[in-house]
């Protein structure tokens, strides 16, 4: 039972994990990113529509990437080009996206509220020869979609290029110190504007798993504020790749629990399916306690992102 | 001094506005090789505004800069940096966060295989430069936990590691102790004897005499002189940038201290932002009648202090009595209430409120007196504004300018009628002059002396140690959070201050022998 849980809770992880990748970068390079939602919803629909149309999973992967990354693009223009406040193009953005998902749902796939079909293909599950034979955590790792796999993999890469590499040093110190940057010769605008980018495809993943890895199918609003509980993930791990997935993680399994315990225990599942808030709700007040402490100070209220 | 090399740089007619703003207004200029080139002016003459443009961070409206004979139109600081300008900012900019090597070499940074940043090389690379021009610093150390004198040498670092030949240095010595700036000016002196040009911001004329070959002034973004530097003396120069004749020092009487201290601080220990102890169980008086200045090298618990006085910060132990009443930890308003007139060093954001009216900013702290029950009387506190911005000569004003759209000096003139026409026993004034013009200069200090006449008690903190000498009747001198000298104004000079201020002299001496090695042991500063 509980290998079953924790199964289940790698899986549910991954689409958290792929969104606070693409939050985390915008947010090492100073940018509050509240619009990961709209990115993942537009991804979602393109990924399920392209993929009943063409019945290929991997054009309907890209097809969400790179629609995820066209609202990304959209959004640094209004942020970056036309100065427009991150917060307030943000959410316009995810609005528009909501709109826009629903709309079309209605318009092309003539659904009203949710959208499958059996000429979706489905990823199939990948058993992992050797690990597979190792005992309990075989079990857990093995037989996992190909996304999710990405997911996992995708995070030490993400810390390398942060950490290891010349534009990962850029990008830190553009979020901590922007005119130290400018100053330095290093150009803002193209490296905030190529954090935003990879959010779009980080997200754009986070859709096509949640439509096409997850359930096989569309509904609107069905990314049910998971890119703020990556923010929230994110805040919580100051930005840091390992931390952040780990949190993720820790998410993830507190939804999983909301999932399975109804069944187990017999208490009401709406109680339990607040698991997951509360959890992030919890983890948000640590942050505030930490960052409080660290300032003993009173009278002085500040919004550090 | 070094001969007149050939021409470098060539600022020809520049211009720029900011909107109806004029900040430089046909300014013409050039820089020769192997030179130092101060370039002086007041606050808001368009000195710092036309070294952005020629380092590419602003764009100018109209002019031609020539390099060389070569006109050039950079587009950014990566361009003016490639052509061999650098600019040292007065506010650094640094990564606090990011390590000395990772700071010098950002933007130019040396790789390895797969794009991946060479730290070692880095590293050597830092350490070579750094002992090629005898600065002391660990590549691997964090930049925000080095002294500002260090910072500021890692900035310079920066652009000799881009090979700059033409270094720009703004204000680079209001941070240092009077030592610390000697270095500076030998350092100075040095690269300009090795072909490299210096162009010195400033606004301290005694500096300019010291090091530089030629002077420029600037006045209204105008360059309106350039000299040599023999036969000129301060008073023509400080004439030139004012426009008229300006008395360099505050006349003033014997101070006649009496009765008991308005502000007496007692064992405090205060906890800084990043946990560091920034106070260390200090303790200081300031009795009516007099003012006391505390001297010190930004960064070592001032702020902190000031902030516990104020309110706005809570201290870990001690104890802060204002006209006998127990303020430490309470409220700012329990420690206006006890008398406390606090003119903040950060007008824009502590002190006022940018969007508001002059007459808003003024009635702020007074709404009592305003008071109709839940209403305020706006016309007799209008009123009342009309009569502060004639008695404090608050120009360019009526009671209905924003705060914003006022220059330094009648900004903080505001600051100081709102204050000062509370009955406030003490007056706790941070970097008074600072940002403000030579001309509100003269009349902030007057003030402030009229002040100490009728019996208050005056507290100035200021990292300018001419403002200090100018005023104090008693100067304190602050090193790691603690009051290392205590010491009677008319029997010290700028020598013993700057010794103190580095920690070279008194209690902590031992610690702290050079300035500039020492003070890198100080891991437990971390600002």
């Amino acid at each position: 039972m509980i290998s079953e849980i924790a199964f289940s809770a790698i899986r549910i992880s991954t689409p958290l994990i792929f969104a606070a990748l693409g939050g985390l970068l915008t947010f090492q390079a100073g940018i509050l990113n509240i619009a990961l939602d709209g990115f993942m919803i537009v991804a979602a629909f393109a990924s399920i529509g392209v993929a009943f149309a063409t019945e290929s999973l991997l054009l309907g992967v890209l097809a969400g990437v790179a629609s995820s990354m066209v609202l990304a693009a959209l959004l640094a223009l209004f942020n970056l080009r036309f100065r427009a406040h991150i917060f307030i193009a943000g959410i316009a953005v995810t609005f528009m996206a909501y709109g826009l998902t629903a709309l079309l749902l209605k318009g092309v796939l003539n659904e009203e509220g949710v959208f499958s079909s059996d000429r979706i293909p489905t990823f199939a599950p990948i058993d992992i020869p050797v690990i597979r034979d190792i005992p309990v955590i075989g079990a857990l790792i093995s037989g996992h979609t190909l996304l999710v796999y990405i997911a996992y993999l995708c995070v030490p890469v993400v810390a390398w290029c942060l950490y290891r590499t010349r534009w990962g040093l850029r990008v830190r110190v553009v979020g901590e110190a922007e005119d130290a940057a400018a100053a330095a010769g290093v150009n803002v605008e193209r490296l905030k504007f190529e954090t935003m980018l990879l959010s779009g495809l980080f997200c754009g993943l986070a859709g096509a798993y949640l439509s096409l890895g997850y359930v096989s199918l569309f509904a609107k609003q069905m990314t049910n504020e998971r890119g703020l509980i990556a923010l929230a993930a994110i805040f919580f791990a100051k930005g840091n790749p390992y931390w952040t997935a780990a949190v993720a993680l820790l998410f993830g399994t507190a939804t999983a629990l909301s999932i399975r315990l109804p069944q187990l225990t017999g208490l009401a599942p709406q109680l339990l399916q607040l698991i997951p808030y509360v959890v992030t709700v919890l983890s948000l007040i640590i942050v505030g306690i930490r960052n409080t402490r660290a300032r003993h100070r009173h009278g002085v209220w500040r919004f550090e992102i | 001094m070094t001969g007149a090399g050939p021409e470098r740089v060539a600022l020809c007619n520049i211009a720029k506005s900011f909107g109806e703003l004029v900040a430089v207004d046909d300014a013409s200029m050039s820089i020769r090789r192997g030179e130092v080139h101060a370039l002086v002016g007041e606050n808001g003459a368009g000195k710092t505004t036309l070294m952005n443009i020629l380092y590419g961070l602003l764009s100018r409206t109209s002019g031609d800069i020539l390099l060389d004979g070569t006109p050039v139109a950079f587009k950014g600081p990566a361009e003016a940096i490639r052509a061999g300008i650098g600019m040292v900012h007065q506010h650094f900019k640094l990564a606090p966060s990011f390590t000395v090597a990772e700071n010098i070499i950002l933007g130019s940074e040396p790789l390895s295989r797969l794009g991946q940043l060479d730290r070692l090389e880095a590293d050597r690379r830092t350490r070579a430069l750094s002992q090629r021009f005898g600065f002391d610093l660990d590549p691997e150390a964090i930049v925000g936990t080095l002294p500002i004198g260090l910072r500021q040498r890692v900035e310079i670092l920066k652009a000799l590691y881009r090979e700059a030949e033409i270094l720009i240095l703004d204000e680079p010595t209001s941070v240092l102790t009077p030592q610390e700036t000697r270095e500076l000016f030998a350092t100075m002196r040095s690269l300009a004897a090795n072909g490299r040009s210096i162009v010195f911001i400033t606004h301290k004329l005694k500096e300019v005499l010291a090091v530089s070959d030629r002077i420029s002034v600037m006045r209204h973004g105008r360059i309106i002189a350039t000299t040599g530097n023999s036969g000129v003396s301060a008073e023509q120069l400080a004439r030139l940038m004012v426009g008229r004749p300006v008395l360099m020092r505050v006349v003033k009487t014997r101070a006649h201290p009496a009765g008991a201290a308005a502000l007496k601080v007692e064992n405090l220990t205060v906890i800084g932002d990043r946990g560091e102890t920034a106070v260390a169980d200090l303790s200081l008086a300031v009795r009516p009648g007099e003012i006391v200045g505390l001297a010190g090298v930004q960064g070592n618990g001032q702020d902190e202090l000031v902030q516990c006085i104020a309110g706005l910060r809570r201290p870990l132990s001690g104890r802060i009595e204002i006209c006998g009443t127990a303020v430490a930890g309470r409220e700012p308003l329990d420690c206006r209430a006890a008398g406390l007139a606090y003119i903040p060093a950060d007008r824009g954001r502590v002190g006022l409120s940018r969007a508001s009216r002059v007459w808003e900013n003024m009635t702020l702290g007074h709404q009592a007196e305003f008071a109709r029950g839940p209403f305020l009387a706006a016309r007799s506190a209008r009123a009342r504004s009309a009569e502060l911005i004639r008695r404090f000569d608050v120009r360019g004003a009526n009671v209905d300018t924003p705060a914003a759209s006022l220059s330094g000096g009648n900004q903080q003139k505001v600051q100081l009628a709102r204050e000062l026409t509370r009955a406030a026993a003490i007056i706790l004034a941070e970097q008074p002059s600072q940002g403000v013009d030579i001309g509100a200069i003269e009349a902030i200090h007057r003030i402030l002396v009229e002040m100490r006449d009728a019996g208050r008690a005056v507290f100035v903190i200021s990292a300018d140690l001419d403002e200090i000498f100018a005023l104090s009747d008693r100067i304190l001198v602050i090193f790691r959070g603690r009051i290392v000298a205590d010491l009677t104004a008319e029997e010290t000079d700028f020598e013993e201050i700057g010794r103190f201020m580095g920690g070279i002299e008194g209690p902590s001496a031992g610690l702290g022998r050079a300035t500039a090695s020492s003070n890198l042991d100080a891991g437990d500063r971390v600002y």
